[in-house]
């Protein structure tokens, strides 16, 4: 058969693609106006670096993270389920998609968790 | 336009080679010519070895889609005029489908997915002695859906199609709403019970190439977005 | 000779042959009694019922009161007085059974406000014996053959009918006198195969391409009654041709009668509606004969529309473009396709174009092919039945009435396939084969196949539809048709000369279209011949010499056989005017 789906019917996959598509808006949006329209002033390391570090911001970017990765990854993989044919390329682009996005995934947790404002 | 050239590819399934294109000089003996009236010529004063399907000449039979400058149609209904680039048109089968001869492919596997779907009305409470009633306004939810000519021009179009040999496609999909959506039927739960699946509605990307392809101007997005709703309210 | 070459041989209870209308329809209850099978030239759904535009014929009174005797009168004065009052009594009063049945099986027909199938104004049908408008053809939009098609293919689908798609028949089985299947070519693969078969229901469509200008497929080649001739049988009627008198102009496609049944007119060139003179009561709306010859005698006379003054407008765009696109969408289509017009701004410019085969294979009312016989005019072929087009049952007679074709495929499709079933069911095994079996269809493809490719086939074939345009069209005379019988003569030499340039074995189109030349010839023969007998002039076969219907002498049917020498014989039978449970119709004047 060649088709990498993803053993399930689809329906979830469609759904949360449209609701972390709409999340991902908000939360862009939020972001823009966090970075650009909030605390005034030039952006130094001790304006930005409390805000990096408060918990609930933390939360968010997690959020932000984890949703963005997911939309990104589950839109290749349907281009890659579309328009590569051969079986040996879906397999390594598949995998491919998946390593790239665990490493991101990671490297983005890792960051945002064990930020710390430096004095 | 005294006379256009067509680049058909060819095959034969006898000779063993690989396809390859021909070049025809079609001579524009009428205003108004379409490409099936360029192949009719082609095959009756040139070369009788050229095969390609064809039935009503109207539009109304779905025999003659091929794909013609890259964009599938019908070849009974599309002026040579409209679609002749620089005095060439290029005419292949319907991509995505095994070849049979020339222009001819097998819909057979096409053809089983429509089968597969159960398009036909289902009912289970008995019928009525005269006809059953339909409200022109439940009737014209039909409208753009019964109207297939099972041409095979969007399926064959659809990346998705291509991709996924088990995928129903925008065709069988089409006209499985045709009766989902029809309010004389009571077989939503076991059709839809087909469709909930990876190679079923979910497998629509929303690319539209069937939208664009269709000769009859129908839109089998829209009807797959309906069964995905449908799917949606029964399953959240 | 190559593997596929082969015969195979496939044993089947009962057989149709062609997946149109009356196809499906008689299969779907024939497949409900006994083993049933349908081979069809194209995939069912590309047969040429899919094109049928206006409506199915049947008095359910949904829009005011109706009754099959009117319908029944308007059949018979439409037929000319030459359809049998039996089989229309029968076809009529099947009626709307055969109506609420489809749309019982999910047909999409239109609806009015209450919810009722829709109907509309046709030509020909009048309510009280003439004397009121009626409104009964119930319609789909004006896709209704389309939508009808479908529905049965669906409905196959449900039952489980087996299908052999693209197989073409060569040839008809009779083995003493009793149907026992047919030979067919895998337009596929190639290669022959032998239905053998307890019956045999030929529904095979109408001929109507024979002509240049036609609205029909480029299927219609008239192989049933071809066939049918071939194994000794006689072909009837076959001069009577239906020209409809809205053909897009240059194109011939079909603009569907319920044009005018919704309130569009023909003008000539100085913007007359000529309909009101030649048919003072029906106008627009009388039969299509009769429209036909008024648009002819128009052009005839120098008031024809465009630069040659060789064509009418059919007017429409005053009822409206919401009007147009609810109720006339694929006519607009056509218009705008094939003639480059938008018809809800400009009139849509139209010829009569050879639309409708009234003759065909002789049925009685149950569809049992007949043929004259020891105990006279008609004797059942047994195991062989024919419906829809290709049949003449008669109740078409001289002249079809609009929405009566789909009437005629689902009434005779029905009762075919159950006297086929019935029969099938009593037959405890099938008659064995003689060893010539078939070969009378594989010598003829082997003839097309291996001889010398020396010239193009499609010259010929377009000379053909050409001649018979020229020579047996709206207007017909003497000389005209002993001319084209000189012209036949040339082309069927012409024909057993040819040999296809194709000479592979997978979907050889070039192979098919010898074969369909070869039975267009055989049917051309016998159109010329019964319209050079027929010294009359009655329906759809207009005699310039002879314009008088003549009852004395030519009240009765034509018989076509054809001769060992490729010519064709005559022979006559009866008109069946007596009806099954009414008075007849006594002869009269036909006046619009």
């Amino acid at each position: 058969m060649g088709y990498l789906g993803p053993g399930r019917s689809g329906a979830f996959e469609w759904l949360f693609q449209r609701v972390s598509g709409v999340v991902l808006l908000v939360i862009l949006g939020l972001h823009f106006i966090l970075l650009h329209y909030t605390g005034g002033g030039p952006v130094t390391y001790e304006a930005v670096a409390p805000r990096l570090a408060d918990p609930y911001y933390k939360g968010l970017q997690l959020l932000f993270l984890v949703l963005g990765l997911y939309h990104a990854m589950n839109g290749i993989k349907l281009v890659i389920d579309d328009y590569v044919h051969r079986e040996g390329w879906r397999i390594l682009l598949t995998s491919l998609n998946w390593v790239v996005c665990l490493a991101f995934g990671l490297f983005g947790a890792v960051t945002v968790l064990t930020f710390q404002v430096r004095p | 336009m005294q006379s256009v050239t067509f680049t058909i590819l060819r095959y034969d399934p006898a000779g063993g080679g690989e396809p390859r294109y021909q070049d025809f000089q079609v001579n524009i003996t009428k205003p108004g010519m379409m490409v099936l009236d360029g192949l009719n010529q082609i095959r009756w004063e040139q070369d009788g070895t050229l095969a390609y399907r064809r039935s009503c000449r109207e539009g109304v039979c779905g025999s003659d889609g091929v794909n013609v400058n890259g964009a599938n149609m019908l070849t009974c209904v599309t002026h040579i005029e409209e679609v002749a680039r620089k005095g060439r048109v290029v005419i292949q089968p319907l991509p995505g489908l095994p070849l049979i001869k020339d222009l001819v492919v097998d819909l057979e596997d096409f053809l089983r997915k429509y089968f597969t779907v159960k398009p036909y009305l289902i009912t289970r409470a008995p019928a009525p002695d005269k006809e059953r009633l339909q409200s022109p306004a439940e009737r014209r939810r039909l409208d753009g859906l019964y109207e297939c000519i099972l041409c095979a021009c969007c399926s064959s179009s659809c990346p998705s199609y291509w991709a996924d040999p088990e995928y129903l496609g925008p065709s069988a999909l089409l006209n499985v709403w045709r009766f989902i959506d029809d309010s004389r039927d009571e077989g939503a739960q076991e059709r839809l019970d087909i469709l909930d699946d990876h190679h079923g509605a979910w497998r629509c990307h929303t690319i539209l190439n069937c939208v664009e392809a269709c000769p009859k101007g129908l839109n089998p997005t829209k009807a797959i977005t309906g069964i995905k709703t449908a799917l949606l309210k029964r399953k959240f | 000779m190559s593997a596929s070459m082969n015969l195979t041989t496939h044993r089947v209870g009962a057989l149709v042959v062609g997946a149109g209308g009356a196809g499906l329809r008689a299969a779907l209850e024939a497949g409900r009694l006994v083993d049933t099978a349908v081979i069809s030239q194209v995939f069912p759904t590309r047969s040429h019922t899919v094109s049928a535009q206006g409506g199915i014929g049947a008095s359910l009174s949904n829009v005011e009161h109706d009754d099959w005797r009117y319908h029944m009168y308007d059949t018979v004065k439409g037929s000319d007085w030459l359809g049998d009052q039996d089989a229309i009594e029968f076809m009529c009063r099947e009626a709307p059974s055969v109506v609420i049945e489809l749309e019982h099986m999910g047909l999409p027909f239109s609806r009015m406000d209450d919810g009722r199938i829709y109907q509309r104004a046709f030509g020909g049908h009048t309510s009280k014996f003439g004397k009121g408008e009626v409104h009964r053809s119930c319609a789909a939009a004006d896709r209704t053959g389309h939508a009808m098609l479908h529905t049965l293919f669906e409905e196959c689908l449900k039952q489980g009918v087996h299908f052999y798609n693209e197989f073409y028949t060569l040839e008809i089985l009779l083995q003493d006198g009793v149907a026992c299947g047919v030979l067919a070519w895998d337009m596929v693969r190639g290669g022959f195969h032998l239905f053998h078969a307890k019956a045999v229901l030929l529904a095979t469509g109408g001929y109507a391409r024979v002509f240049r200008t036609t609205s029909n497929a480029h299927i219609c080649t008239g192989d049933g009654a071809a066939l049918c001739m071939r194994a000794g049988l006689p072909s009837q009627d076959l001069e009577f041709l239906q020209f409809h008198p809205t053909g897009i102009y240059g194109a011939g496609n079909l603009i569907t009668e319920a044009v005018r049944g919704e309130g569009g007119y023909l003008l000539n060139c100085k913007d007359d509606r000529f309909m009101e003179v030649c048919a003072p009561t029906e106008k627009d709306l009388a039969c299509r004969d009769v429209v036909s010859r008024g648009i002819a005698e128009e052009v005839r006379g120098g008031r024809g529309c465009g630069p040659q003054g060789d064509y009418a407008l059919l007017k429409i765009d005053h009822i409206g473009k919401d009007k147009i696109m609810e109720r006339l969408p694929g006519i607009w289509e056509l218009a705008m396709v094939f003639a480059g017009v938008d018809c809800t701004k400009e009139p849509i410019p139209v010829v009569p174009t050879a639309h409708y085969s009234m003759g065909g294979i002789p049925t009685d009312r149950f569809a049992r092919v007949v043929t004259p016989g020891d105990d006279g005019a008609e004797t059942v072929v047994p195991g062989l039945y024919a419906a829809g087009e290709a049949a003449c049952a008669s109740v078409h007679g001289a002249n079809r009435l609009g929405t009566n074709s789909l009437l005629d495929l689902m009434v005779f499709g029905r009762e075919g396939g159950r006297q086929m079933g019935e029969y099938v069911a009593s037959q405890s095994s099938w008659l064995d084969l003689s060893e010539s079996a078939g070969s009378a269809g594989m010598a003829e493809v082997r003839r097309l196949l291996n001889g010398p490719a020396q010239r193009a086939m499609g010259p010929l074939m377009e000379q053909l539809r050409l001649d018979m345009e020229m020579h047996c069209g709206v207007f017909r005379t003497e000389s005209d048709l002993r001319e084209l019988k000189g012209k036949l003569a040339g082309h069927r030499a012409a024909f057993a000369n040819l040999s296809v340039q194709d000479k592979g074995l997978a979907y050889n189109l070039d192979l098919i279209e010898a074969l369909e030349l070869g039975h267009m010839l055989d049917v051309c023969s016998a159109i010329a011949e019964g319209a050079l007998a027929r010294r009359e002039s009655r329906g759809g076969h207009y005699r310039d010499d002879y314009p008088r219907r003549d009852d004395a002498g030519w009240h009765k049917h034509t018989l076509a056989f054809l001769e060992p020498g490729g010519g064709v014989g005559l022979d006559y039978k009866p008109v069946r005017m007596q009806p099954l449970t009414v008075d007849s119709i006594a002869l009269a004047e036909r006046k619009y």
